[in-house]
């Protein structure tokens, strides 16, 4: 029993020892860029995309079936072409871009053409959400299609984006740690490298914690965000 | 025929759905009168929450003319229709305020959609949220308030583009009696002081009594009966016009005729003779009994209009009497 303790305690000092701390820390940073300036640029082409989704879905306020099915087939495409496949497939494209192959930066439009259609799906099911009632009732105002996206299908789904948002920024959190198959950087890249090619089973261990750690901080955040910001509800 | 700010001429609306075709509102003539407050009533699917769309044309009609102060709607832009619109205001059943905005920017949001400059909108909403009642809440939410408030806050929004017109759309629906007179009083406040035509459509016939100067009844897609409120109700000519008049009326009959078999007839009281013992005089006419099986009473605009069920005797002659001495003194009557 004694010996099992040391032997334990032995165990976790070699842990702590082997740690390279500056290698987790940069992979981290790296991770946060490349999450955050893909989201924020799939969102910038999302956005958008759900509202003309929303707007020229059937019996919405601009419908338009031929423009819905395109855009709709569109989005489909390339929601179910496997991320893995996605980032080898748009190399030249990201060569074009980004001017290389490797590293954060090259996974960044892989990483915005996968998730934007997704996020177009998110921002045009939260805009569903709105109550038909009230788009009726700026319509009746006299308000035009796009003060009615702008004052009014924005402002009152805003509850909802944020809700998706959590859910868009988990799911690219997952794909850019796929980028490490083909030396994205990032976590996911370490976990790959150390974890699976040289079979250093603590590496794997810790760069999951921190990768689930990333993932709780991002849902939290937002979940909370979404809460303070619905006004349905009676603080 | 220019005093009419809203009048429909042989409008037609067919809904296509998948392969069939609904008829929706069929041959509906209507004038409503500046100034006036008009009753749309009819029962749930009778097509009057339609026929009011059509009004600001959020729904378009299969053919027929609608034309506001004259102009046929038709004719106008997308732009010049949602520029007319702001002429119209609407309130709803479940009230469709944003949720996501507290009440002083819902009541500003018609005022942003003009283009208003932010210190007049501000200004114009806080005189409107006075008028309806509500200057204390212009920072809640509208989760924060009852259902009477956010249908003030829906009228204050409505207001606020000097509307010439305010459609009511189930406006009291949701709300439970009491707050419902309010609404109504408040609505009859602004068509007085402010001039504002309204049009209320309703099932309720509680709401047409006590604030329209006329009614049209919808049934079947079709207008069964228009006209005075008074009129109607003094005399509704058709099934539907009864029924929603005089409430459970027809099952009333149904559980009375349980208790007796005589002939039975149902008088209509129209106010003008409320100061003479009628029943009592026509019992004397006859010289023979008579059962009064149901009577109901309703005040309108002051006057007093009733209806009575009563069992005539069963021997021929008094009966003929009876009836006489009804025709004689003006009173209408019927067989039931």
């Amino acid at each position: 029993m004694i010996f099992l303790v040391l032997n334990l305690n032995n165990i976790i000092n070699q842990i702590i020892s082997s740690l390279d701390f500056e290698l987790y820390i940069n992979s981290t940073i790296e991770s946060i860029f490349m999450i955050f300036t893909s989201s924020f640029i799939a969102y910038l082409i999302g956005i958008p995309l759900g509202v003309v989704l929303f707007i020229t879905g059937k019996d919405s306020i601009s419908q338009n079936d031929f423009l819905y099915n395109i855009l709709s087939i569109i989005v489909n495409i390339f929601r179910s072409i496997p991320f893995i496949i996605l980032l080898i497939l748009v190399m030249p494209f990201t060569k074009f871009v980004v001017h290389t192959v490797i590293g954060p930066s090259a996974v960044i439009p892989p990483l915005v053409i996968s998730a934007a259609p997704y996020i177009a799906r998110m921002v045009e099911q939260s805009l569903c959400e709105v109550d038909k009632g009230v788009i009726e009732a700026a319509k009746a105002m006299g308000a035009s299609n796009f003060q009615i996206i702008t004052k009014v299908l924005l402002v009152e789904s805003k509850p909802s984006l944020l809700v998706g948002a959590a859910i868009s920024i988990t799911t690219i959190l997952g794909y850019s740690a796929m980028a490490g198959a083909v030396g994205g950087g990032g976590l996911g890249d370490v976990a790959i490298r150390y974890g699976y090619h040289r079979y250093e089973q603590v590496t794997m261990f810790v760069t999951v914690i921190l990768l689930l750690i990333m993932v709780q901080i991002i849902q939290y955040v937002f979940m909370k965000l979404a809460k303070k910001s619905d006004k349905r509800i009676i603080n | 025929m220019e005093n009419n700010i809203i009048e429909i001429k042989n409008l037609k609306k067919i809904f296509f759905v998948a392969e069939n075709q609904i008829v929706a509102l069929d041959d509906i003539n209507l004038q409503i009168e500046k100034g006036s407050i008009f009753g749309i009533i009819g029962l749930s699917g009778a097509g009057k929450s339609t026929l009011v769309r059509m009004m600001n044309y959020l729904e378009k009609p299969t053919c027929g003319e609608v034309l506001f102060e004259g102009m046929d709607l038709s004719k106008l832009t997308e732009k010049s229709l949602r520029e007319l619109r702001k002429q119209i205001g609407m309130i709803f059943q479940n009230f469709n305020l944003l949720e996501q905005v507290n009440v002083i920017k819902n009541v500003m949001f018609p005022l942003e959609i003009s283009h208003m400059k932010k210190e007049d909108r501000i200004e114009r909403a806080k005189y409107l949220l006075k008028l309806v009642g509500l200057s204390d809440k212009e920072k809640a939410y509208p989760s924060q308030l009852s259902g009477g408030q956010k249908q003030r806050v829906a009228i204050a929004r409505a207001l606020a583009t000097n509307p010439k017109v305010i459609l009511c759309d189930e406006a009291t629906s949701a709300l439970d009696p009491k707050t419902t007179s309010q609404i109504l009083e408040l609505l009859k406040k602004i068509n007085r002081e402010m001039n504002v035509t309204i049009v209320i459509i309703t099932h309720q016939m509680s709401v047409i009594e006590s604030i329209c100067d006329r009614v049209a009844i919808i049934d079947n897609s079709k207008i069964a009966e228009i006209g005075d409120v008074k009129d109607i109700f003094k005399n509704p000519k058709t099934e539907i016009g009864k029924k929603l008049i005089f409430g459970n009326y027809v099952e009333n009959i149904n559980e009375l005729n349980l208790s007796s078999n005589g002939k039975k007839i149902r008088l209509a009281f129209d106010g003008t003779n409320s100061n003479e013992p009628i029943i009592s005089k026509m019992v004397l006419s006859a010289n023979s009994n008579c059962n009064i099986l149901y009577a109901n009473a309703k005040e309108i605009d002051g006057n007093v209009f009733g209806e009575m069920i009563i069992e005539l005797p069963k021997d021929e002659e008094s009966a003929e009497k009876m009836k006489e001495y009804l025709k004689k003194s003006n009173v209408t009557f019927w067989d039931v």
